[in-house]
């Protein structure tokens, strides 16, 4: 009884005192999900398979150490050649030459030539070590990579490798540097070579998967000794701005919240919406079935934040630029001068071009450059198509959080209606998500497809409950009152399932 | 010793362990008995010349690279196995 007292107590101060020194990579996402990095001068073995980007992110762990945080690095490889190395991240925005002349980096590029293993008794890897300490010493290194684990020992034999191998970490532990040592991932073992991976205080695991031939690259922490870690499986990018995983950093309870309010861009709308529109910085769903006029709402959003010298970013999924400027232009909205006045910035990107996470990397980075005041995102449910639900939700749901964090509205469309969201249940978690849902529905009545818009939900306002008319021309969109007779008629209608359900099923 | 030996070795070891003693050991037993005095021998501590172990692209140690004749041939371990150092060593 008292024991179990104790050890409960271990246990919590254990968690209070969040134990381990961390070292900062620099990747973003990746300092987050770890609580602060990697164990400070500790080994972290790095495991994946080919093309995973092992080299690519312990690169960019060194690169980050001489550019963010004073630390010099050595990288020795075993696989390239350092000019070959050096070629390969070129085009990183960094001079790597530069780096090495002023003693940041080391490269040593550790050949082993066959010739070498003519055997004769019992032999060690202190060549390595040595070699090491060399490199460490002559730059002052805080951070090293050895790159990679299965090309040094190839040639060795398997017991022996083991011994060298738990070496190696000890060794490297004793020497206060903060190393990542990269391993090819097996089929049983953690690593193709069966190592006791035991010996790693962390081990992360980089995979890249196809799923409906996309393909998505993926990390998790697989193990972090004395730290509380997050273990899901997160999806990362690499790009030319270097290297990135989901999340993006979102802290819920800290961002601000704007009592300010911004115009729908049509005056009958806004008055449904205690007569002052959208709070800033909201998130805003309009869904509805196709032909709905979803577009050309978001057009007028667009259009009435362009007008008050906001900057507004367009993220187009089925149309491109040109197809909505010129279809805008047929209801009387000229979103071509805000394009020149540069008021209106158009992102547009079949959704089967790439993954999810690099539409989503590419607008964030977007929004760094541009720093906009509001996105549209039309249509979601387009992305849907990329990879399963699921995906897609937690992903918009992470966006739309940063979003928030930036202080950004966002006005988003889906092809969903309120029974498509009885279909398929996932789709509500879309609007879980949402700040203010306006709905949109083509009813047809004898002889004349009605639309009608109506105010699901707004948090935080009084607002409209009723069901308004709502009608596209070419002089823009007019939202009125129903009169009586059609009303019924519609609603009539409407209740024998009149309704056109969605695209999603 | 004799400078214009025909064989001329270079024997890597790192500090004074029992590897890189009984390495010395057997290596100048075996040379002994091949070559008597007809060869050269010079003994390396990588840990007292670490530049060397990168110029010489060392890993594995101990291990006795033959210089002269060529081409280069390099074998590693204490040398306690004689037929596979006279085979890789002198044979070739």
């Amino acid at each position: 009884m008292e024991l179990t007292l104790k050890s409960k107590q271990n246990v919590k101060s254990a968690y209070l005192s969040s134990t381990i020194e961390k070292t900062k990579t620099g990747i973003c996402g990746f300092d987050e999900i770890t609580f602060g990095g990697l164990p400070k001068n500790r080994p972290t073995l790095l495991v994946g398979g080919i093309g995973t980007g092992k080299t690519f992110m312990s690169m960019h762990f060194l690169l980050n150490g001489v550019n963010q945080f004073q630390e010099n690095g050595v990288f020795m490889t075993f696989e390239e050649k350092t000019s070959e190395l050096v070629t390969n991240f070129s085009n990183f925005n960094v001079d790597i030459d530069e780096l090495v002349k002023n003693k940041k980096l080391y490269f040593e590029h550790l050949h082993i030539a066959q010739y070498e293993m003519h055997e004769s008794g019992k032999y060690n890897i202190d060549g390595l070590f040595v070699r090491i300490e060399h490199a460490m010493n002559a730059i002052n290194a805080k951070r090293i990579v050895l790159d990679s684990l299965d090309t040094l020992f190839t040639n060795l034999d398997i017991n022996m490798l083991r011994n060298e191998f738990k070496k190696l970490f000890f060794w490297l532990k004793e020497k206060n540097i903060t190393a990542v040592i990269t391993a090819e991932q097996g089929d049983i073992y953690l690593t193709r070579l069966g190592l006791e991976e035991n010996v790693a205080d962390c081990v992360i695991e980089l995979t890249n998967r196809i799923i409906n031939q996309i393909s998505t690259r993926r990390l998790r922490i697989m193990k972090y000794r004395g730290s509380f870690h997050a273990n899901n499986e997160y999806p990362f990018i690499i790009d030319n701005e270097g290297m990135n995983v989901f999340p993006i950093a979102t802290n819920l309870i800290e961002y601000n919240i704007s009592n300010q309010r911004v115009s729908s861009g049509i005056k009958n709308l806004d008055a449904m919406l205690d007569n002052k529109g959208f709070f800033v910085g909201s998130s805003i769903l309009i869904s509805g079935s196709a032909g709905t006029g979803k577009t050309s709402l978001t057009a007028f959003f667009a259009k009435s934040n362009c007008e008050n010298n906001k900057k507004c970013l367009f993220c187009a999924f089925e149309e491109s630029s040109k197809q909505i400027m010129r279809n805008m232009k047929s209801i009387g909205i000229d979103l071509e001068k805000y394009v020149t006045s540069n008021n209106l910035i158009f992102y547009y990107a079949r959704p089967t071009l790439q993954n999810l996470e690099l539409h989503f990397m590419r607008i964030k980075a977007l929004i760094e450059i541009e720093k906009p005041d509001v996105i549209i995102l039309d249509p979601v449910t387009n992305l849907m198509t990329e990879g399963p639900n699921s995906d897609v939700r937690g992903m918009l749901t992470r966006f739309i959080d940063y979003l928030k964090t930036q202080q950004i509205s966002v006005m988003f469309t889906a092809a969903i209606t309120l029974k498509s969201v009885t279909i398929n249940p996932s789709d509500e978690g879309i609007s879980s998500m949402v700040d203010t849902w306006l709905m949109v529905e083509d009813i047809v009545t004898e002889n004349k497809r009605n639309r009608i818009i109506y105010i699901l939900k707004s948090r935080g306002m009084p607002h409209s409950k009723e069901v308004k008319a709502f009608e596209i021309s070419n002089q823009g969109i007019d939202i009125y009152e129903l009169d009586k007779i059609e009303n019924h008629a519609i609603l009539e209608n409407r209740n024998n399932g009149a309704v056109l359900n969605g695209n999603i099923t | 010793m004799d400078s214009k030996a025909l064989y001329r070795f270079s024997l890597f070891v790192s500090g004074e362990g029992l590897l890189a003693k009984k390495a010395i050991f057997n290596c100048k037993k075996y040379l002994d008995i091949f070559l008597q005095s007809n060869y050269d021998m010079e003994i390396i501590d990588v840990l007292q010349y670490p530049k060397l172990a990168i110029d010489e692209n060392i890993i594995a140690l101990p291990i006795l690279k033959r210089k002269n004749p060529l081409p280069e041939i390099s074998i590693v371990g204490d040398m306690s196995n004689l037929e596979l150092f006279k085979s890789d060593l002198l044979m070739n």
